[in-house]
């Protein structure tokens, strides 16, 4: 049931063990560790965007545990907005409530709501299934389903019950080319898709997540489980993809996070810590946390 | 490494300590062992199972002949006998007045002599010996006839009340001492052996001409003679004594009737036949024609049929009644071999509804056949030809089991011959010798071809695959493997029919739907039902199910098709209850299947059940089945409703719902659950629909299924089994089918959702894709379970090896037979190692069913190994 592939940290770790002389500041960070609440810097730019994704006073607890707490941001509309924070801190937590995939896990318990182009999420009368529909996403490892790269790529769309051959072609050929993915598989989409290296498997699920046409794209550490080489492809993917999908990516790549991303949210322990532009999160962030993050004193 | 600074203050220690090594060492050598010990054990099994049955095919052997002159040169030996042994022959020889001559077998020596007339047999013409207690009837010159006792008669003697001098014999030796004959056997029994001729009370004298022909047959109440006089003429007499309960005398009293010869007969009859039975006389005339006669009442004979026994231009030379007294063997001058006997229902039977067929022919090998003789105790026969060769022939298989070596012949064809009573020796004599060979017959009633193939046997109006091996004393067994298979096969079919798709819908259920918590009560609990004993299912499926489900067989069809589509009716309903409410009662879906769904689909098959009687077997399911009344369409109904469903599966999917889908664009969750269950109920429509169409086309060409898939409702039948084995099946194939279907990643899951998926298009489109291989092997480890279930069958399908698909019908399978006939079958005999060899073919088809499996589930693995 758990979806957690990074181990969990005691918060005392990060706040109570400081690495150099310089310490970083960590008032706030302390603060939550204490469990108290500090309110979220969010930068202007953000609230002056368009967002197609509103997350609005989002609670989550785990059975007992609180996960999120009073997350509050909105996700702009077509650009890539990047998640970062120390493990454990709920930001795949995050990303799986949008899709409602939390719906899963038991004893999940959850107050505030999130709003896809208005329609709020948590609704009961919300159908997930077509909720889900609006939403593609990749996971952290390489998913590919055990069937052929193109009944993968088509996926989605036979669900829906589309059987028309042309149409089915010439999503699968766009979305592969889409996830610069073509070249390598066109002479063997009939084959299985568990024959792809980790890296084209990867892509194949971003091709898959892209045929789906959703309105949001959420990314769960795409890259963590890939080569270099791999990681720039779909880097440049991302970038392609800007403009055209809105993105929501959790990225423990400081450097990736800065390439890619417009926007740059930074969690911690469950609660947004800044959230902003990301030329301004890692060159000059409000919060002096943010910076201590970003420049890798800590985390 | 004095001062080196360490994280934990300790240091490790780089060697390993040499017990670890050991412990590997051991482990590595236990598992090698206990893997090599299992595939030696297993093909110990094998092996062991092979070395019993192998004997089965080892040809029959035959020692090398001995060739006694005979000290009196006898011109025509009528009659010949011998001993239990076989050690000790007698030959009557006619001329001179007549005499009894005793010798020994092995080297000729002469060890007694008795006139004609001491034995009662002066003038005598004709002898027919009974094999077995000595039983006789004479037939002499004058148409007197005489029944009596007549042959060599052994006792066993202890070695104490052996005459002096004779305990010293070696097994095989013969010794006449004084009055007596001592032999000791090969078993190394001592026994004496005398001759007995014994023939109480006055021949009766029917006829007045020479009698040439007789023959007898042992009845409850006495012997029935029937004699063929030189005119043509035939007596047939039946004697039967009564002890006077107050003055303990016998009285004995003859009834019998006298056929004339009639025109039937272009020659006269040369020979006469009557059947063990007593129920039917045979007349043979040299030229071949043979007619039969019911004499079952002896006062009255009526002649039934005439049949040629000798087509072609051959003279019957001899006409053999075989063991078992219903088959006759006719030899003629051409050397062809007939095996007759009667069937019922031939193409043209006589009045009494029976038919004379020549089942068996044996081709000429060695000219015109002089002498034929049956072996007391099994269907062989010796045939003794022209060229002077003797061979064996099996009659139930057709197979020749042994010919003599040729040149070592009687100085010209043998006129009588003779299998001794154990089947161990083989007996020929002409006028001037007597040759006799060792022989052990091997298992000539068994042989691959009448073990798969078909056999005809007696009284049995075509070859068939028959499975019978216990009966009266000299019943013909059946050793075909092809029922006792088929049964298998039938069981394993119709449990797999009936369990697997319930399993494997429960665990992809459990796995994919079911509520953890109810999921942690339910999954033990039917664990636990696979720890049931079989014998306990098959009692309850054989002595509680079968009466009751014979007394609602329509309700159990009805609800067969029923109690499914209830729950899927009940899911479309459920979700249509309010979503507050829905996601409210989550944790009790389980249970409002359980205890609403399905007892209204119960309820409903019971409603149903008389009303679908009533349209498809015109209100009566038993008298429909039977055969009586009604057209095929309701059978045909039932047997296509499960493919009409799939198509129209296939037809709501292809046309339905992607019409509905460009119409639903923006329809709520209630408008899309309504038209989801109205596709339902369509979809139930159109497969009754179809059904309906296809059954009537199927009707109309005028085929069937009573005969073939249904058929007359026995109450141990192939659904009692398949619900029965359901019990013992589907806890298995659940529990791996459910391991496997929770074991494939989660990631697969949450991709499938993500994009959107249903929660049933994720179970079927990759969940169970994924875990295919796991599936198959839960359905392989099934259907080895159902393949070699053994109490389960035992109990509930009846034991009748019978060869239809009928579902309503019994059957019989190998695990089955040997279970119940292993205990009783002799060790050793032919049914004791065929039980083995069927053993054998068990173990072979479970042995190819695992092989298959396990090859075709490395290949599933080999495509999802890095899932
Ligand atoms: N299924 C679950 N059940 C209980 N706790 C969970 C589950 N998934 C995650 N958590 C907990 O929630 C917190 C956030 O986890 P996660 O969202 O996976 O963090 P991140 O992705 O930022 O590393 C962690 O403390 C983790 O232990
Ligand atoms: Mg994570």
């Amino acid at each position: 049931m758990a979806h957690s592939t990074t181990t969990p940290q005691p918060p005392s770790m990060h706040a109570a063990a400081p690495r150099s002389d310089d310490s970083p500041p960590q008032d706030r960070l302390l603060a939550v560790a204490a469990g108290r609440d500090v309110p979220s810097e969010v930068h202007e730019q953000v609230l002056a965007e368009t967002p197609v994704l509103e997350i609005d006073r989002f609670n989550l607890w785990y059975g007992s545990k609180q996960a999120l707490h009073g997350i509050t941001m909105p996700i702009p509309n077509n650009q890539v907005t990047a998640l970062i924070g120390p493990s454990g801190c709920g930001k795949s937590t995050l990303l799986r409530s949008v899709n409602r995939l939390n719906d899963l896990v038991q004893n999940v318990r959850i107050t505030g709501d999130m709003r896809l182009n208005g329609d709020s999420i948590y609704d009961p009368r919300m159908d997930v299934i077509e909720l889900r529909k609006r939403m593609g996403m990749v996971f952290q490892k390489p998913n590919p389903f055990p069937m052929s790269i193109y009944e993968n790529v088509v996926y989605a769309l036979r669900i829906d019950g589309e059987s028309n051959r042309g149409v089915l072609d010439e999503v699968c050929e766009l979305s592969l080319r889409g996830a610069a993915l073509w070249d390598e598989v066109k002479d063997r989409l009939h084959e299985s898709a568990l024959g792809l290296s980790g890296g084209q498997q990867q892509r194949l699920c971003i091709a898959r997540a892209i045929a789906a046409e959703p309105e949001v794209l959420l990314l769960d550490e795409p890259c963590s489980a890939l080569d270099p080489i791999a990681t720039g492809k779909v880097e440049d993917l991302i970038q392609e993809l800007r403009g055209r999908y809105s993105v929501l990516m959790v990225t423990h790549n400081m450097q990736q996070a800065s390439r890619t991303s417009d926007y740059t949210a930074f969690m911690y322990l469950g609660r947004l810590i800044e959230y902003g532009p990301t030329t301004d999160i890692f060159t000059k962030p409000m919060l002096r946390e943010t910076e201590a993050y970003v420049t890798g004193r800590f985390g | 490494m004095h001062s080196r600074a360490t994280f934990t203050g300790r240091e490790r220690r780089r060697k390993t300590d040499p017990w670890v090594h050991a412990g590997d060492v051991l482990a590595r050598g236990l598992i090698t062992i206990g893997g090599i010990g299992t595939i030696v054990a297993v093909l110990a099994v094998g092996f062991f199972l092979f070395a019993v049955a192998a004997p089965l095919f080892q040809t029959a052997r035959i020692r090398p002949t001995r060739v006694t002159p005979l000290v009196h040169a006898v011109e025509r030996p009528a009659c010949l006998g011998a001993d239990e042994s076989g050690l000790v022959a007698w030959v009557f020889d006619p001329t001179e007045g007549g005499r009894v001559r005793i010798l020994s077998v092995a080297d000729g020596t002469p060890l007694g002599e008795r006139s004609a007339v001491d034995c009662g047999l002066a003038n005598v013409t004709a002898i027919r010996l009974l094999p077995s207690g000595l039983h006789a009837a004479c037939g002499f010159a004058d148409g007197s006839l005489h029944t009596g006792r007549l042959g060599l008669e052994s006792s066993f003697v202890s070695e104490s009340d052996l005459p002096p001098g004779l305990a010293s014999m070696r097994p095989g030796d013969v010794r006449a001492a004084g009055e007596s004959i001592f032999l000791r056997n090969q078993g190394g029994q001592f026994a004496s052996v005398e001759f007995v001729a014994e023939f109480p009370g006055e021949p009766s004298r029917p006829l007045s001409t020479p009698i040439i022909d007789i023959d007898l047959a042992l009845l409850g109440d006495g012997p029935l003679v029937a004699a063929l006089d030189a005119e043509g003429r035939v007596r047939l007499e039946s004697v039967s004594s009564r002890r006077n309960l107050l003055t303990d005398e016998i009285v004995i009293s003859t009834s019998g009737a006298t056929i004339e010869p009639t025109s039937d007969f272009a020659t006269r009859p040369r020979f006469v036949r009557i059947s063990e039975l007593g129920d039917q006389l045979f007349l043979i005339a040299a030229t071949g024609t043979a007619s039969r006669h019911s004499i079952r009442s002896v006062e009255d004979p009526e002649w039934m049929e005439s049949f040629d026994v000798a087509p072609g231009t051959g003279e019957v030379a001899a006409v053999e009644r075989m063991y078992g007294g219903n088959a006759f063997a006719f030899a003629d001058s051409t050397g062809t071999i007939r095996i007759f006997f009667a069937t019922r229902g031939g193409t043209a039977p006589a009045a009494d509804g029976l038919a004379m067929v020549a089942a068996k022919t044996f081709p000429a090998v060695g000219g015109a056949v002089t002498a034929l003789s049956a072996s007391p105790r099994s269907r062989l026969l010796a045939v003794a030809e022209a060229s002077g060769g003797v061979r064996l022939v099996q009659t139930t298989t057709g197979n020749t089991v042994i010919e003599t070596d040729r040149r070592q012949l009687l100085a010209g064809p043998a006129r009588q011959v003779l299998i001794a009573p154990r089947e161990n020796t083989l007996l020929a004599g002409n006028g001037s010798s007597l040759a006799a060979w060792e022989f052990n017959p091997g298992y000539p009633d068994v042989s691959l071809r009448s073990l798969f193939g078909r056999v005809w046997y007696e009284n049995y109006s075509d070859p068939v695959h028959a499975w019978e091996t216990t009966g009266h004393e000299s019943f013909e067994p059946k050793f075909g493997l092809v029922p006792l298979i088929f049964g298998t096969i039938k069981a394993t079919i119709y449990s797999m029919l009936f369990a697997t798709p319930i399993a494997l819908l429960a665990a992809i259920y459990s796995s994919q739907f079911l509520h953890p918590r109810w999921k942690a009560r339910i999954k033990p609990t039917i664990e636990m039902m696979a720890s049931l004993p079989s014998v306990v299912l098959g009692f309850v499926a054989g002595l509680v199910f079968a009466p009751i489900i014979e007394q609602a067989v329509m309700q159990v069809i009805t609800g067969i098709y029923a109690v499914p589509l209830t729950l899927v009716a009940a899911a479309h309903l459920w979700q249509l209850l309010p979503p507050g409410l829905r996601s409210r009662l989550g944790g009790w879906r389980f249970a409002a299947i359980g205890l609403i769904a399905l007892p209204a689909g119960l309820a409903l098959s019971r409603l149903a059940a008389p009303w679908l009687e009533q349209v498809l077997f015109q209100g009566d399911i038993a008298t429909w089945l039977d055969g009586r009344g009604g057209s095929g369409l309701g059978g045909w109904v039932l047997a296509l409703l499960p493919l009409a469903g799939l198509s129209a599966v296939m037809i709501v999917n292809r046309v339905i719902t992607p019409w509905l889908r460009r119409r639903s664009g923006g329809w709520s969750h209630q408008q899309t659950t309504l038209a989801s269950l109205a596709t339902f109920l369509v979809g139930v429509a159109v497969a009754v629909a179809l059904a309906f169409a296809a059954a009537m086309f199927l009707d109309a060409l005028r085929l069937d299924t009573r005969g073939g898939l249904f058929g007359t409702y026995i109450q141990r039948n192939a659904l009692i089994v398949a619900i029965g084995m359901s019990f013992a099946i589907i806890p298995l194939v659940f529990t791996i089918a459910d391991d496997a279907l929770s074991s494939v990643p989660d990631h697969l899951r949450s991709a499938s959702l993500g994009a959107g998926a249903t929660p049933w298009q994720t179970a079927v489109r990759v969940i169970v894709p994924a875990a295919a291989s796991g599936l198959f092997s839960a359905v392989m480890i099934g259907l080895g379970r159902a393949v070699g279930e053994t109490m389960i069958v035992l109990m509930a399908a009846g034991n009748t090896p019978l060869m239809n698909w009928n579902l309503f019908n019994g059957f019989q399978t190998l695990s089955a037979a040997i279970a119940t006939e292993l205990p009783e079958a002799a060790r050793g005999s032919a049914h004791y190692r065929v039980l083995f060899l069927s053993a054998l073919v068990l173990f072979a088809m479970t042995f190819v069913v695992n092989t298959v499996a396990e090859i075709v589930r490395q290949r599933f693995r080999r495509r999802a190994h890095d899932l």
